[in-house]
């Protein structure tokens, strides 16, 4: 699976303003609202699922990332986006460190495969320093598409 | 002198989800919190347990088979322990 097959483009951001972590989450899904990759009368409901989530374990997996997700009943297929948080989110992340790269990911629920395989790509392509790195240092969503376009044709690490 | 002693067990994910990420968060936790190498096989595919991006990378999903392998002091308390995660399903489901 590729970042193309699962990332809304148009939902990305690299400005990140909130701090903590609820704020964080309520950025990203507004981003797929604004995208129209979810609905507007569903924004309450997936922002509550990923906090639940999150209430079961963290999903920041440490070197600065976290990958919150649910299951959500409203989409068809798996959508994600990617924000960057210049500042930094307190996500009570297994080594303790903020977290200033998210991958947000819905998905509908009876696919847990889907979801396992945008993880393995996440994971797969973050194990590359440069590839983290420059995600982080990001300054604009055109950017960050870019990079993970690179990623998708190969051109970072393994 | 103290020996190395090694351990090894075959694990089930039985958890709907999978090793997804929180689960290989939960269990890198775990795997660092003995004195002992832990890794995580599926197939020919090998990774260090207490690395959650290595993890996630296995996709292993419901069903699939993972082969445990300890090495040191308490190559056996961290097999135990990460065995009983797959068998608490993570705690999920």
């Amino acid at each position: 699976m590729k970042f193309a097959d699962f990332i809304c483009c148009d939902a990305i951001r690299a400005h990140l303003e909130a701090a903590d972590k609820e704020g964080a989450i309520r950025e990203m899904v507004t981003a797929l609202v604004d995208a129209k990759r979810v609905d507007a009368d569903e924004f309450e409901s997936i922002v509550k699922a990923i906090l639940k989530r999150e209430e079961l374990g963290s999903t920041g997996i440490g070197r600065g990332v976290a990958v919150p997700h649910t299951k959500h009943p409203s989409v068809d297929r798996l959508i994600g986006t990617v924000a960057v948080s210049p500042t930094g989110v307190d996500f009570a992340s297994l080594d303790g460190e903020s977290v200033h790269l998210f991958f947000l990911l819905i998905s509908p629920p009876d696919r847990p495969g889907d979801h396992l395989r945008a993880l393995e790509n996440i994971s797969r392509q973050l194990r590359d320093d440069a590839f983290c790195r420059f995600l982080k240092q990001a300054k604009t969503p055109e950017e960050v598409g870019q990079l993970l376009e690179e990623a998708d044709n190969h051109q970072f690490g393994s | 002198m103290m020996s190395e002693s090694a351990a090894s067990r075959t694990v089930i994910v039985t958890n709907r989800a999978g090793l997804h990420a929180r689960a290989a968060v939960l269990l890198a936790k775990a795997a660092g919190g003995f004195d002992a190498r832990v890794l995580v096989s599926k197939g020919p595919q090998q990774v260090d347990a207490t690395d959650v991006l290595q993890l996630m990378s296995l996709v292993a999903e419901q069903g699939d088979s993972l082969q445990l392998e300890a090495s040191g002091p308490e190559a056996r308390q961290a097999v135990d322990a990460l065995e009983d995660l797959f068998l608490r399903k993570f705690d999920e489901d």
